[in-house]
């Protein structure tokens, strides 16, 4: 029989050489699956977010609350931690001269806990911080009083906010009543 | 198809084999990015040290405050400072000298914590000598 040869059978004209249909399917299946390989590549998308970050993140935050936890820590059995005697000279009330050894304080000592933390060099010294003081003044609203700062953070650098709450005896702003009340001690860490 | 050059089906074979393994290990990598990001960020987004630090301040309070009248001078301060800068709620009750034993007088601290996703409730008893 010769291919190609056009033949009745049972009243339908049918062709012998029918091999091609075969590679028809197959470029039919091909096409689906690369339309269906371009339409998920195109739709996916990559998730934005490392573990990684998230786990340093999280390290700088509880290096952060614990530095505050242990400068809140009474020295002796009874009595104020250091950060007490820190926030009570920092009152606005206290005098000028009195805020400034505050912050000379608390920065020396955080900067101190700082570079011990991270276990490595002093050359190493890459964490920066700013700390704020808020406070409820008379009529109930919550002051921020900017407090110590240690490097700018002028490349935006992701930063984590290290908080505590801290006595405060005969706290008051400037002009106001004063009480023993609590403040808030805010400190914003971030690596340069 | 008696004609057809099949030699080759061995490699098309190995082709779809090799395809599923890559597929396989694009979804595991795919699970492992995002079960990391979601179980940092919920350690991260506890609030352990927030609910720490209101435990340990009042419990001071409680202890260094004389009477009730005291204690809520500083507990106002500390609920407002929470609302406005840790978008949570703090409060706690206490009562001085709310029941004693022989040797004991204890006060009764109750402190509630709650930023909508975690609350925290606590009742200390502090003990003071007769």
């Amino acid at each position: 029989m010769v291919n190609g040869v056009r033949k009745e059978v049972y009243g339908f004209t049918t062709y012998d050489r029918e091999c091609g249909q075969l590679f028809a399917v197959e470029g039919l299946i091909a096409a689906l699956i690369m339309i269906t390989a371009a339409y998920l590549a195109f739709g996916a998308v990559i998730p934005q977010s490392n573990a990684d970050m998230h786990v340093s993140e999280l390290q700088l935050k509880q290096m952060g609350d614990d530095m505050l936890y242990i400068m809140d820590l009474p020295d002796g059995n009874a009595g104020a931690g250091y950060l007490e005697s820190v926030i009570y000279n920092a009152s606005p009330n206290r005098g000028s001269s009195a805020n400034a050894a505050a912050r000379e304080g608390f920065n020396a000592t955080f900067t101190n806990y700082l570079r011990k933390s991270t276990g490595a060099t002093i050359n190493q010294d890459t964490l920066r911080y700013s700390a704020a003081i808020y406070c409820v003044d008379d009529s109930g609203e919550v002051v921020k009083l900017p407090f110590v700062n240690y490097g700018e953070n002028f490349g935006r650098n992701p930063a984590v906010c290290c908080a505590r709450y801290v006595a405060a005896d005969d706290w008051g702003l400037v002009g106001q009543s004063s009480s023993d009340t609590a403040v808030r001690l805010e400190v914003l860490i971030w690596r340069e | 198809m008696k004609k057809l050059n099949d030699n080759a089906e061995w490699i098309l074979l190995m082709g779809l084999i090799v395809s599923f393994a890559i597929i396989f290990l694009a979804i595991l990598l795919n699970l492992s990015v995002q079960t990391g990001q979601t179980a940092s960020e919920s350690v991260a987004e506890f609030p352990k040290s927030q609910i720490r630090d209101l435990r340990a301040e009042l419990t001071d309070a409680a202890i260094t405050s004389e009477n009730a009248a005291e204690f809520d001078a500083k507990l106002d301060a500390i609920r407002r400072l929470a609302l406005y800068r840790d978008n949570a709620v703090a409060d706690a009750y206490v009562t001085y000298d709310s029941f004693a034993d022989e040797k004991y007088g204890y006060t009764k601290l109750r402190v509630h914590y709650s930023n909508g996703v975690t609350e925290y409730d606590e009742i200390i008893l502090l003990p003071k000598k007769l």
